[in-house]
């Protein structure tokens, strides 16, 4: 060992564990702004879950034990109302709120069209069959019993709490923050290059070999991302999740499983790029002399 | 001369160990500076996740509180129907959430339930019994944790609004002054013969609680009560 192999060492170590946190941080925004960005996992994860079929179950259940105070069948709304339709209506929702947080769009209302045709439809037989006239307060009635139906399957099919977030002011206060994440993502990005290419010209002819710093840097990327995840899977963390909507507990905990296995991935890639680099350059090193 | 060239282009071998031990430094000093940043997001992250996986319920109370029975309610905060500047408050029982308070300005949207209790404390706002109920025309006060719900409240400045929305009505504050006073000062939690609302929490400190407390007093600008309270429900 030469002179000053200590204060070598000491840049090196101070180099790697920035070059540690920079990847890190590239990879935390740069997925945190594409959750923030693409309704793709949220969509898949309605899918994946059969979310649909857990929302029409409620839905079925809700209008069911609604029949004995409205005397509305539950059919008249669930001839409208199938598994099909609120897949749709779900992935439509969640790509409406995707377009506000974009930008693109400014409001969202779901389309009821049809379901509002079927209850006038109901609503007018019945008048008939009882000789009722249409009077203000037909009208009045049905209007409150449309706007009930609406009310209860808004709230159903908001699977995601988008509603929840826009009171809490969460959600307007994200309206176009990805770019901010998109720029951390590229900051830290252009940082862990430069260190990268830093820590690689230091051991140009260095006794440590080349890549044997970046390795190490990769290598505790590899650890921090693997080891929890790795516990967040086999303990099943997500399912203690105190949430008493099944529709709802199935999209969010299939989104964080998702999350979670990408960081585990993840982490398993980068855990065997490191110990590569780091065993690589090791034996490399102690060959060449 | 040829010779010292060479030294320099291959250098001294590393004992085997050193490039095996150093990632194991490099790991260490990484998670101790994980661990110190940490600190305060975990605090915050804690409680959320308690509330999120209901881990009170987990555990065999052990407080004074045993037996608290905690009721949640879905109080609306978009009510559009009839309102009137008199009515009557609607009491709630110990350990029932009976408001929201909202304020745009340090982003607060916190359920307030009627009582302190650590547990109550722990999901939210807590409004003392010995306080006016709002809506009476009395002294409102409420406390939270500062690592949590009221981590902002030093940020509110005079004239901030806030909105506390209660199932019988809803009523917007104005912050009047910002407050600084010991646990064992009680100035500003006495009885008021006007409508205020008082919101205190602990001094903020990275270890260990402040005896130090600080908040806000706002006076009410207007009080609306549902006058069809079903519609509210």
């Amino acid at each position: 060992m030469t002179d000053g192999f200590g204060r070598r060492l000491l840049l090196r170590v101070l180099l790697t564990i920035l070059l540690t946190f920079t990847v890190l941080g590239t990879l935390m925004s740069g997925y945190a702004g594409y959750l923030l960005s693409s309704p793709q996992v949220c969509i898949t994860q309605l899918e994946k879950q059969n979310v649909a079929e857990k929302v029409h179950d409620s839905v079925e259940s809700y209008f069911t034990s609604q029949y004995q105070t409205t005397a509305i069948p539950p059919e008249t709304y669930l001839a409208v109302v199938t598994e099909d339709w609120i897949a749709d209506r779900l992935e439509e929702q969640v790509t409406a709120k995707y377009e506000i947080l974009n930008g693109s769009k400014l409001a969202y209302e779901m389309d009821m069209t049809d379901l509002e045709t079927a209850l006038t439809q109901f609503f007018s037989d019945y008048a008939e069959e009882i000789n009722y006239p249409k009077d203000t307060v037909y009208e009045e009635k049905l209007q409150e019993t449309i706007e009930k139906a609406r009310t209860e399957l808004t709230s159903q099919l908001d699977v995601y709490h988008f509603t929840t977030m826009q009171n809490a002011n969460i959600f307007n206060k994200l309206i176009g923050k990805q770019i901010y994440l998109w720029l951390l993502c590229s900051c830290c990005g252009i940082l862990s290059l430069l260190l990268l290419v830093i820590l690689v010209l230091l051991e140009r002819k260095g006794e440590w070999g080349k890549l044997y710093f970046p390795g190490c840097a990769l290598l505790m990327n590899g650890i921090f991302l693997t080891v929890p995840t790795a516990w967040i899977l086999a303990t099943s963390y997500f399912s203690g999740l105190a949430i008493k909507v099944p529709a709802v507990y199935a999209a969010l905990t299939g989104v964080l499983y998702h999350c979670t296995r990408v960081g585990l991935i993840a982490g398993i890639v980068l855990l065997v790029f490191g110990l590569t680099a780091v065993l690589g350059s090791t034996i490399v090193k102690r060959r060449a002399r | 001369m040829k010779k010292k060239s060479v030294e320099k282009e291959s250098p001294a071998a590393l004992p085997l160990a050193m490039p095996l031990i150093l990632p194991l430094v490099t790991l260490l000093l990484c998670a101790a500076i994980i661990l110190v940043c940490g600190i305060r997001p975990y605090e915050k992250l804690h409680t959320y996740l308690q509330i999120a996986f209901m881990d009170d319920l987990k555990q065999t109370p052990s407080s004074g509180a045993d037996g608290l029975e905690i009721v949640q309610n879905d109080i609306t905060t978009n009510y559009s129907g009839k309102v009137s500047q008199a009515g009557e408050p609607v009491y709630s029982a110990f350990g029932e959430q009976y408001g929201v308070l909202s304020c745009e300005a340090i982003d607060l949207y916190v359920p307030v339930y009627w009582g302190t209790t650590d547990e109550l404390l722990e999901l939210g706002a807590c409004q003392t019994t010995a306080s006016s109920i709002a809506g009476a025309g009395g002294n409102v006060v409420i406390s939270a944790h500062v690592n949590t719900f009221f981590n902002r409240l030093d940020e509110l400045q005079t004239g901030d609004t806030l909105i506390l929305y209660t199932s019988y009505g809803r009523f917007t504050y104005a912050v009047q002054k910002n407050i600084r006073f010991e646990n064992t000062d009680k100035q500003y939690i006495l009885p008021t013969d006007t409508e205020q609302l008082t919101l205190y929490t602990c001094e903020m400190q990275v270890f260990g609680s402040s005896s130090t407390r600080i908040g806000v007093v706002c006076d009410c600008i207007n009080a609306e009560f549902y006058v069809n309270e079903e519609a509210a429900q």
